[in-house]
């Protein structure tokens, strides 16, 4: 029978009548690893996931007033989520970019996959191969296996379907079994 | 044997997460058991699923989030060139990046790959296993059969019923293919039942057994009374039941049951002999998540 693996990362649940509404600055002390970690999964790039730890403490700070206390890592998540997909969204608006100057987005070169598995360079290969899905997948394999959330959590933070949730997934780890073959 | 269709492995991956309702797991659950194609899909896509979950934390660089704490996050500037603390910086190394004059993009990897990573996937892709679609040799089913083939009695109605397959057929099919050359021992019949293969060998009134099935073992599912070993680099399993023995080895993406009766050796020498396979997708992934010697989980 199947072995279900609990989420990777425990969603943190607080239950409301009693905890307090943390600061900024424990926000940022305690759960900046964690946030780094998401934005580094979905961006595919410290310097950009630099950039998104930013934003989105920026925008915990915003928003901590209105903060009601629950699942402090799913609300970051959803944070870093819309953050991230707004930049993906300013990105497009903007002029293409004709030259290749992004190294880090494409699968390591000469290196095939089954040799950077022998390699037990699995963690390398597998975030290059993360940051070649397209950002609707990689968010959904990202919130899915990295932040550990069910598909309807991911059907509320992204605002579609639980079907399309699941077909997400599913597109994103089969794209992920093709390049690790 | 058929592909499954997409919408087939979607409710694969639905299945791997616990995200099915109890109709459709018993539909997926029929489709696994009929068909190892489906089997094989979900066992890589579980491999991709722990290999994702095993991923390790990233550690940002150092300095990073201190030096954010210690500007306060306070709301960029109007001007961003004004200065501020590390959060103004954000438009301002943004706006560099685009301009293309910003600092030297990051070559740095993600700190992973380190012993001490590796470790610790192996530990949490212990628990995301698919155990769906695993195999369970019946190997007092397969001993009993052998031991009637070996007496030259009628195969007990109570044993899997398995079709004869005509040598030259066999042959022709491709259902022998696959299966070992044993010295000093000649395959005398093949039977099968679905994608299960049965290959008798026989010599000078000396029998073997070779058992073949798709998937990979539930190994904490076998009887009681085994002892778990290897043979060659695959995790494998033995057990004695009075004269006759029974070693299941799981090589590739199948499951060999090798029976025989008087020699232990004899079995041994049979399962040594068993061919080796190309590796799947999940046994690569396994491979490298499996430093921390427990050979049966991936």
């Amino acid at each position: 029978m199947l072995a279900l693996a609990p989420p990777p990362v425990a969603l943190d649940v607080i239950d409301p009548g009693d905890a307090p509404v943390p600061t900024w600055e424990e926000v940022a002390r305690d759960h900046g690893r964690f946030i780094y970690t998401v934005a580094y999964r979905l961006t595919g790039r410290h310097d950009e996931a630099q950039d998104l730890v930013q934003e989105v403490l920026l925008r915990v700070r915003r928003g901590l007033e209105t903060y009601q206390p629950g699942s402090l890592r799913g609300w970051l998540s959803r944070i870093a989520t819309n953050a991230f997909l707004d930049e993906v969204r300013r990105q497009k608006r903007r002029p293409a970019d004709p030259l290749p100057d992004d190294a880090e987005r494409v699968i390591p070169g000469g290196l095939s996959a089954s040799d950077a598995l022998d390699a037990a360079d699995l963690p390398d290969y597998l975030q290059a191969a993360l940051r070649g899905l397209a950002e609707e997948f990689r968010v959904a394999v990202v919130l899915c296996d990295v932040v550990g959330m069910g598909y309807q959590e991911i059907a509320d933070l992204v605002g579609v379907p639980v079907g399309t949730v699941r077909s997400r997934i599913h597109r994103g780890r089969s794209q992920l079994r093709e390049a690790l073959r | 044997m058929t592909a499954p269709s997409p919408r087939d492995d979607e409710r694969l991956t639905a299945y791997l997460d616990g995200e099915v309702d109890p109709a459709e797991r018993a539909e997926v659950e029929a489709l696994l058991a009929g068909d190892p194609e489906a089997a094989t899909v979900l066992e890589e896509l579980g491999a991709v699923r722990a290999a994702l979950r095993a991923l390790p934390d990233v550690e940002p660089p150092a300095g990073f989030l201190d030096g954010l704490i210690a500007g306060g996050g306070a709301e960029p500037s109007p001007a961003p060139s004004a200065g501020g603390g590390p959060i103004d910086e954000l438009a301002v190394r943004r706006a560099r990046r685009e301009g293309r004059e910003g600092r030297p993009r990051s070559r740095s990897r993600s700190l992973v790959g380190s012993v001490a990573a590796m470790v610790a996937m192996a530990a949490m892709a212990l628990v995301f296993v698919p155990a769906a679609g695993a195999t369970v040799p019946p190997v007092h089913d397969f001993m009993v059969r052998h031991e009637a083939m070996a007496s030259g009695g009628p195969t007990p109605a109570s044993t899997m019923p398995m079709e004869p397959m005509p040598m030259d057929q066999a042959d022709a099919m491709g259902g022998i293919a696959g299966m070992p050359e044993l010295d000093g021992m000649a395959r005398a019949h093949v039977y099968t039942a679905g994608p299960t293969v049965h290959v008798v060998y026989e010599h000078d009134g000396k029998m073997v057994s070779v058992y073949r099935q798709r998937g990979a073992v539930a190994w904490n599912r076998l009887p009681a009374g085994g002892t778990t070993m290897r043979v060659g680099d695959d995790p494998a399993w033995e057990l004695q039941d009075g004269g006759a023995s029974a070693i299941v080895v799981e090589r590739g993406a199948e499951v060999f049951t090798v029976v025989g009766a008087g020699s232990p050796d004899m079995v041994m020498g049979a399962a040594e002999a068993l061919p080796d396979s190309d590796p799947t997708l999940a046994d690569r992934v396994r491979r490298v998540l499996d430093v921390a010697a427990r050979p049966f989980s991936l």
